[in-house]
């Protein structure tokens, strides 16, 4: 029923590409990345499946991608083309000495397509700083976690699909090697913690402009029990 | 109070002429004829010829069956595993709406409105209390231009909820970017009695349903006190105010969502106190019509940047973080719409561009 956070930067980057690819507004560069991956990633291939909504009876639009499965004919074809730039820039993942080590994701194909960088929070509560884009081993760091949660130690990220998660480092971080499971277990229970208290939170919000519009009469404030449940 | 009656009527007649062969047949027949005979004396809606009835006539006459009728009654509200029992007590009186609902399972709860202020009490937590600083131009829900593109309404039988006739309407989404409903709406009053709400593959997401429903010209002096009730002042309350992004006070940031699913329009956009933090919160409404979706950035301050992405019940919620400079922010996106409806609104989030900043 969940989709539990596993997200990351690269990550986001890639659905905000994959929107956009579907919506016909890709750059071709975008396109290929999102292609590409497709036929690896059945994560991305289930997001896909649901952002691109496949299998609709009625429809009152059409674009380039509907009903289409984006990723056997259209990949095929971009295939025999020339996509030796897009492979010289991407980063190239090494798996890290240590198990729950990270090593970090060079975005720079990203940043070279001049997106507006997007904030991770890679692995729940823990941001990891990439210290110089042009290494491939970074140093890592972890942010210093405030007094508004409990916890007490530094930690360190999970290896995401990528094998690895990069931020620009925009916080106070601090260098940090080593994380044990119980930390990473607290870290992740503090945040799904804040997440659901913002959720529900927010869903009185929702319910109660949804109210003002009016219209449904109860039901904005009958699906709080959701949220009160959980 | 009737409304829209005789367009309703006339679409369903070839539906009215089936369940009135079967009526007899029926545990009650007397109490469906008694309605039917009501319905066929009153006079139609002058208002509007039959036949030039849309769909938005329909959902627009309940909703404002919704504001207007004076009514009491009981209703089970279920999603996944989970169903509540709550009661409502509406009022409407001097063109002022008063409401209250309570949950009537677990930890007590109650919304109250009066006019458009909002309060809603737990009984674990203090009472909030919704204030609209400024005025918004109110657009009503169902009063979509474009409904029609988005959702096909059909009669679709009579039916009984609650002991009452009811017309049973489907409300078939044209795309996937929606849910679809059924609606049972009373025959005589135009009010909701029941609603399902459906996702794309025909699963059941929602249901509430009236288990019993009593229309009033007056409720009880006991009734109208429980309306009238104040909250304000109360040490403990906590206020919410809500002020439009244009009056200028308090800190600017600048986002725009890059997608937002087809027909879905800005009906309200305010900033506010954040309920999770010390800053402020923007807060912005979409709505197709029918279905609607919250989206709030507010800039980080806990340094516990967690995503999520849940369906919540009926509710998509979807949690993302966007950076701005050396500024985190959260978005977060809640409402009726399908996860992956949500998901995609909350990836498109992104600063505005310099020029936008400010608006």
């Amino acid at each position: 029923m969940s989709e539990k956070p596993s997200h990351n930067h690269a990550r986001d980057r890639l659905h905000e590409s994959l929107s956009a690819t579907l919506d016909g507004q890709a750059s071709e560069l975008e396109m290929r990345r999102v292609l590409e991956k497709l036929g690896s990633d059945d994560d991305l291939r289930e997001t896909a499946r649901r952002y691109q909504m496949i299998g609709d009876t009625v429809r009152h639009e059409t674009n380039p991608f509907m009903n289409t499965d984006l990723s056997a004919s259209i990949r095929e074809r971009i295939e025999q083309e020339e996509v030796t730039h897009q492979k010289q820039q991407q980063p190239e993942v090494k798996s890290a000495g240590r198990v729950g080590n990270v090593v970090s994701l060079l975005d720079n194909w990203w940043s070279s397509m001049g997106r507006v960088a997007v904030a991770a929070s890679v692995a729940f509560a823990v941001v990891v700083g990439v210290r110089n884009f042009n290494q491939v081993e970074e140093v890592h760091t972890v942010a210093d976690v405030s007094d508004q949660t409990t916890l007490t130690q530094p930690l360190q990220i999970t290896r995401n699909e990528y094998g690895a998660s990069g931020i620009r480092a925009g916080y106070n971080s601090r260098q940090h090697d080593s994380i044990t499971p119980e930390q990473l277990a607290q870290a992740q229970n503090v945040a799904s913690r804040a997440t659901r208290e913002r959720f529900r939170a927010y869903a009185l919000q929702h319910a109660e402009m949804s109210a003002v519009q009016g219209g449904q009469g109860m039901l904005p404030f009958a699906r709080l029990t959701s949220f009160d449940t959980q | 109070m009737h409304f829209n009656r005789g367009s309703l009527a006339v679409l369903l007649a070839p539906a009215l002429v089936s369940v009135l062969a079967i009526a007899p047949l029926q545990a009650e027949p007397a109490e469906g004829f008694a309605a039917t005979e009501a319905t066929a004396a009153t006079p139609q809606s002058s208002a509007r010829k039959p036949g030039a009835s849309e769909p938005e006539d329909w959902l627009e006459s309940m909703a404002e069956a919704t504001r207007k009728l004076t009514y009491r009654g009981h209703f089970v509200y279920q999603q996944g595993g989970s169903l509540e029992t709550l009661s409502v007590l509406h009022n409407y009186q001097d063109g002022k709406e008063q409401e209250l609902i309570r949950y009537l399972d677990g930890l007590p709860r109650e919304v109250l409105r009066q006019g458009r202020e909002i309060t809603y009490a737990s009984a674990d937590r203090p009472p909030v209390r919704f204030e609209h600083e400024t005025l918004m131009p109110m657009v009503g829900r169902f009063t979509g231009k474009n409904l029609g593109k988005y959702y096909q309404l059909r009669p679709a039988a009579l039916d009984r909820v609650a002991g009452r006739e009811a017309v049973q309407l489907l409300v078939v989404p044209t795309d996937r970017f929606r849910y679809g409903y059924q609606i049972w709406l009373d025959r005589q009053s135009s009010l909701m009695l029941k609603s399902v709400m459906v996702d794309g593959e025909g699963r059941i997401i929602e249901r509430m349903q009236f288990t019993n429903l009593e229309f009033t010209d007056r409720l009880s002096d006991k009734e109208k006190a429980l309306l009238s009730r104040s909250s304000k002042g109360q040490s403990n309350e906590t206020t919410v105010t809500m002020s439009s992004p244009e009056s200028g006070n308090n800190e600017h940031w600048g986002w725009e969502a890059g997608w937002i699913p087809d027909g879905f329009e800005v009906r309200n956009r305010s900033r506010r106190q954040s309920p999770v933090s010390e800053r402020m919160v923007d807060t912005v409404i979409y709505s197709d019509g029918i279905a609607s979706f919250s989206v709030f950035v507010e800039p980080d301050e806990t340094r516990v940047l967690s995503q999520s992405s849940e369906q919540i019940g009926s509710m998509a919620a979807v949690s993302k973080v966007f950076r701005n400079n050396e500024t985190y922010f959260h978005v977060t996106v809640v409402g009726e719409v399908p996860l992956g409806s949500a998901e995609r609104v909350a990836v498109s989030v992104r600063p505005a561009s310099d020029k936008q900043a400010e608006k």
